[in-house]
């Protein structure tokens, strides 16, 4: 520990310079009001029937993607809801496919449908499945077997019930069946009408909800949920054709609708700006009523500015985890911070502001530097960190 | 309630679309040149006038082509700035917003814009050319009310949409004024040059007669009234400082207020009859007097253009953004309660500003 943050009673700095997303070492912790309307949401759309898709709108910095990773790492895994998380999903509908089963890897999604399969395999096949997965995969990949293994692999496919469509489960048993010869997905896999796709053209919403029955049947969740985070920044720095713009906001509708069907308890969590999430529900109307539902209180989840309470309660909890506690030092204060909030309002009401600000606070300390730090301090570092906001003027429009 | 009409603008003879994107700079400055021959110059010679003096005419300054300078000329005689005797052009002194206009300096071949005193002379002539109020200004006014004068315009007009639809032939525009339900389409090409890209070039950017901007990305652009040009001085003025003060009368009883851009500009441009520009300077004087209580919150930039298929339309689309120097396209503002403007802080002009409080 060096001599500086010995002084400050910490073991480590316990704010990130960049303050995006979650803290590497304290806890998760919401503001508790927010924490408790989202909790209010979850068991809401947990209990009924319908579409289960949840925006959080708020301005950047407030928390969007904290929340999302709160869900991903703490309250879906309570709640057996196999969560995964995307980080701007693209513009195409298999865009999403594509990162969905990357994320899992090709040899564990094969993994799931051969065992999802292996118990409803027709009974004069049972012998291909009786030596485990290992064994299965080095029969497929003799020469000239890999088609006398897909046939029944996707009848057994189709008794599991994880799709009716024949088509679908082929492509299915392909996963399993090609891959020694291919042990990863490449995007092209994703596309349809591509050379050796495993997407079947038109019916890639098909597709999509067999892949999803498959994960959480294989892993054995009551649900699967898709957190999508920065839907607004669409990973394309020129311009939209209106062709790609529609295919952007259809991907989204598609996936909603997904969520309708009675046969996949599927949840979609999505975090936009204020003005993305007004811009969409403007640009697509009918998917601005699968957002709002019933009423946009039970669908939408905005976060408001952190007051000044809220700012204390986020610094105290990652002071605490950083506290040097073999010292004995109290948790109780927020030493080297001052216990007053001497933050500017736009500081504290803004938690990436907040935490950039604290990092730099103690990562400038030095021996000289007077303790608790002083409003003045304070200050100086929220000017270094913030100077255009006292500089700038608009552009005309 | 007024009936709604419909009316294409492509009943017209051709000939009737002669507005074009023209600099009305370049026109006072052609204007100006031509009075000092009071026997008048024929075309060739006016064209001759402007490049030999280099009379700059086009943002890029490149010597203007015969077209060009045709449309010049066009503009000036359509809009009797110029009167026709026989072969020869002259000014015309019977009117006096010509008049006005040569007592106004022209702009420098550097300066792109009209001088404020000379908008309003401009605007007169262009406001009592029948083609120009039947194609343009008379959509903003109520039915009994005609756009005749510069004053009828600024006060009188209302808030006039347009909408550009795609078909399979071809693209229309349409305009639509929701006050009297009075709608007009144009569809060929050269009417939407000459209403599109002229009149309302002409009305919004060369002389203040109006602003636009698009509510959402995709939807309609609304094009409102004025009531005084864009001020061009840096100064703080009173309009700035009264839309500070319609801002600050707009927050609610939390710490926080969230306004969005687009709803300030409906509130406090459209309805007021400001430009644009000045709720950008009202939001520039609170982040300069209240930097610590004020929060600019930016948008995706992809996401604000998303259904823009053209750098114009991209402009466009973006004019509903506040945004500082280098800045992000900020979509909404996060105004603190303690922000406070006192009344003694306007004195003639001179604005005195209090300190910012602590933080």
């Amino acid at each position: 520990m060096s001599n500086i943050l010995k002084k400050l009673r910490l073991d480590f700095n316990p704010f990130e310079p960049a303050a995006t997303g979650a803290p590497l070492q304290a806890k998760l912790s919401p503001p508790m009001e927010l924490e408790s309307r989202m909790e209010e949401l979850l068991d809401l759309h947990q209990t009924g029937s319908g579409v289960k898709a949840i925006v959080i709108v708020g301005e950047y910095g407030t928390g969007k993607t904290c929340l999302l990773q709160w869900l991903h790492s703490e309250v879906f895994p309570d709640r057996q809801i196999k969560s995964f998380y995307f980080d701007n999903p693209g513009v195409q509908f298999y865009d999403l496919a594509n990162m969905l089963l990357r994320t899992i890897g090709r040899k564990d999604f094969a993994k799931f449908i051969w065992e999802l399969a292996g118990s409803h395999v027709p009974s004069h096949q049972t012998s291909l499945f009786e030596k485990g997965y290992e064994a299965y995969l080095s029969s497929s990949s003799r020469p000239g077997r890999q088609q006398d293994m897909t046939s029944p692999l996707q009848e057994a496919i189709i008794n599991a019930d994880v799709t009716t469509d024949e088509q679908i489960a082929h492509c299915l048993a392909r996963i399993v069946t090609e891959i020694v010869k291919k042990p990863y997905f490449e995007y092209r896999d994703f596309i349809p009408r591509q050379s050796g796709s495993m997407v079947p053209e038109g019916e890639e919403a098909r597709y999509f909800r067999a892949i999803l029955k498959t994960i959480s049947q294989g892993m054995g969740a009551k649900a699967v949920a898709f957190l999508i985070d920065e839907f607004e920044e669409i990973g394309l720095q020129k311009r939209l054709t209106r062709r790609a713009a529609h295919d952007y906001l259809a991907t989204l509708k598609r996936l909603i609708n997904l969520a309708q069907s009675e046969q996949v308890d599927f949840w979609i969590v999505m975090s936009m700006t204020l003005d993305a999430y007004y811009t969409t529900i403007n640009l697509d109307p009918a998917l601005g009523e699968r957002f709002s539902g019933p009423s946009e209180q039970e669908q939408v989840l905005r976060i408001e500015p952190l007051g000044p309470n809220d700012a204390l309660n986020l610094m105290q909890s990652r002071i605490n985890a950083a506290r040097a506690k073999e010292m004995g030092e109290s948790t109780e204060d927020l030493f080297p911070f001052p216990d007053d909030i001497v933050f500017r309002p736009n500081t504290y009401s803004n938690p990436r502001r907040l935490v950039k600000t604290c990092f730099r606070a103690i990562a400038q300390a030095d021996a000289n530097v007077q303790l608790p730090f002083t409003e003045d301090y304070i200050h100086k570092i929220e000017d270094e960190l913030y100077p255009d906001s006292t500089t700038s003027e608009n552009m005309q429009p | 309630m007024a009936q709604p009409q419909h009316r294409s603008k492509d009943n017209l003879q051709q000939s009737e679309y002669w507005m074009r994107t023209v600099s009305f700079a370049g026109l006072h400055r052609i204007l100006k040149a031509v009075a000092d021959f009071p026997g008048g110059l024929r075309a060739s010679e006016i064209n001759n006038l402007v490049l030999e003096n280099h009379i700059s005419l086009t943002q890029r300054n490149s010597p203007p082509s015969l077209t060009t300078l045709y449309h010049y000329r066009n503009t000036l005689l359509h809009l009797r700035a110029l009167k026709r005797d026989g072969r020869m052009l002259q000014v015309n002194y019977d009117d006096p917003d010509v008049c006005e206009l040569l007592h106004q300096p022209a702009p420098d071949n550097e300066d792109q814009s009209l001088c404020n005193a000379a908008k309003d002379p401009f605007a007169a002539l262009a406001l009592k050319n029948e083609q120009c109020r039947s194609l343009f200004f008379d959509l903003f006014m109520p039915l009994d009310i005609s756009s005749g004068t510069v004053s009828n315009f600024r006060q009188k007009g209302v808030p006039v949409k347009w909408t550009r639809h795609h078909s399979s032939h071809a693209g229309k525009v349409v305009f639509e004024n929701n006050t009297t339900g009075y709608t007009a389409r144009c569809v060929s090409p050269v009417s939407v040059t000459a209403i599109l890209y002229g009149l309302r070039y002409w009305a919004r950017d060369e002389l203040g007669l109006i602003d636009e901007y698009c509510q959402q990305a995709g939807s309609d652009t609304i094009m409102f009234p004025l009531s005084h040009p864009e001020p061009f001085s840096t100064e703080i003025d009173s309009p700035v400082l009264r839309t500070v003060r319609l801002l600050l009368s707009l927050r609610t009883s939390g710490e926080w207020t969230l306004f969005s851009i687009s709803d300030l500009i409906a509130r406090c441009c459209v309805e007021q009859r400001q430009p644009i520009s000045v709720l950008f300077r009202a939001i520039d004087w609170i982040l300069k007097k209240w930097p610590n209580h004020i929060l600019l919150i930016p948008t995706s930039r992809a996401l604000a253009t998303l259904t823009a298929t053209s750098p114009q339309r991209e402009n466009l689309e973006l004019r509903r953004y506040y945004r500082t120097s280098n800045g992000p396209y900020i979509s909404h503002i996060r105004i603190h309660q303690e922000i406070t403007i006192k009344p003694q802080e306007v004195t003639n002009n001179h604005v005195q500003y209090s300190e910012k409080t602590p933080a």
